[in-house]
């Protein structure tokens, strides 16, 4: 084992959460090596020093506010609690949820055509040939139906 | 408190077996959830939060795994669930009120004036013990402070975390890997 693969291990070694033969190669490595020495001491100053079995108190009053909370959910309404019980399980916020609105909201008016009041496509033909010619669909009236292929390959060839 | 006779008693519907469960158990899940969270206020809010929702959901338990079991698997994805929300309302306020709705302000006890050197020194210690396991991942966060600060066995990580026990060992070693990188350096400053 080189000194990294040693320094990584040493919370594992003053564990003694690893096996015997690597816990040996460790100890024989410690005892010569002065900087991987230097290393474990620190880390065995904070890993071992820790007071980790001390434990929190809760407030006193813990249960008193418990209680209350239990008596609002058993005054609810059973249909109220199944459809809370549903927004929390989905975890909806309100800010993101919000923004999701607007997005949509802005979307759909930069998607919306705004020219659509002046070329009508509802008009009747003669009344809309002004807004066909100025979008050049007026070249189209005098195609037969049959020969749009053709045509379009002539116009392809005439442009070309 | 026994435990079968607990469970005996909320299966008889027992009025009092609630608050027995409650009087057993607070004080192991609100050092999960403070450790979790590193908060007192907040620890307190999901404690109760826990004992909510077993409140709910007693009736519907099979009473396969220990009560504990399932009380630190609520407790540990009630901590995951405040923090994720936490994180995401720090991010969506750019940092608002950050003492407020931040994981910067570690309410492990902190060393004060009046504080002889050593045990200053000792607190200090722990600070940066729980700074170091903060910023670790979530799982490898939760798998450590099970085994380290609640003392259980790889079988019941795995249960609460619904991984098997080789991710526990995985978690574990990672997670122990990291801190060796990167305690060092904070001592070294200190």
């Amino acid at each position: 084992m080189n000194h990294t693969e040693i320094q990584q291990q040493l919370l594992r070694y003053l564990d003694g959460d690893l096996p015997d033969e690597k816990m040996r190669q460790i100890r024989e490595h410690l005892s010569t090596c002065p900087i991987c020495a230097e290393r474990h001491t620190v880390l065995a100053s904070i890993w071992l020093s820790e007071s980790r079995l001390e434990k929190m108190k809760p407030s006193p009053f813990l249960w008193t506010r418990l209680q209350a909370r239990i008596k609002e959910y058993e005054q609810t309404p059973a249909l109220f609690r199944d459809l809370k019980n549903i927004l929390q399980g989905i975890h909806v916020h309100p800010f993101p949820a919000l923004a999701v609105i607007a997005a949509i909201v802005v979307g759909i008016y930069i998607g919306t055509p705004r020219e659509s009041q002046k070329y009508d496509l509802r008009q009747p033909a003669n009344q809309s040939s002004a807004a066909a010619e100025d979008l050049g669909l007026d070249q189209f009236d005098v195609i037969p139906p049959s020969a749009l292929g053709t045509t379009l390959v002539q116009i392809f060839n005439t442009q070309k | 408190m026994n435990e079968d006779d607990l469970i005996e008693r909320i299966r008889a519907d027992d009025p009092l077996a609630f608050k027995d469960l409650f009087d057993s158990n607070v004080t192991l899940v609100y050092n999960v959830c403070f450790r979790m969270l590193s908060n007192q206020h907040d620890a307190e809010d999901v404690t109760q939060e826990v004992f909510l929702e077993a409140y709910k959901s007693l009736k519907r338990f099979r009473f396969e795994s220990k009560l504990s079991t399932w009380l630190y698997r609520i407790a540990v994805n009630r901590s995951l669930n405040h923090q994720r929300t936490k994180k995401l309302n720090r991010w969506l306020f750019l940092g608002f009120s950050a003492s407020e709705v931040g994981m910067d302000s570690h309410d492990f006890p902190s060393a004060s004036e009046d504080n002889p050197d050593g045990v200053m020194e000792k607190k200090d210690t722990e600070r940066i013990v729980q700074k170091a396991i903060a910023k670790l991942p979530e799982r490898q966060r939760t798998a450590l402070l099970l085994h380290r600060y609640e003392e259980l066995p790889y079988q019941d990580i795995a249960k609460i975390m619904n991984v098997s026990v080789a991710s526990v060992e995985s978690l574990l070693h990672r997670a122990k890997q990291t801190l060796a990188k990167r305690l060092f350096p904070l001592k070294k400053d200190l």
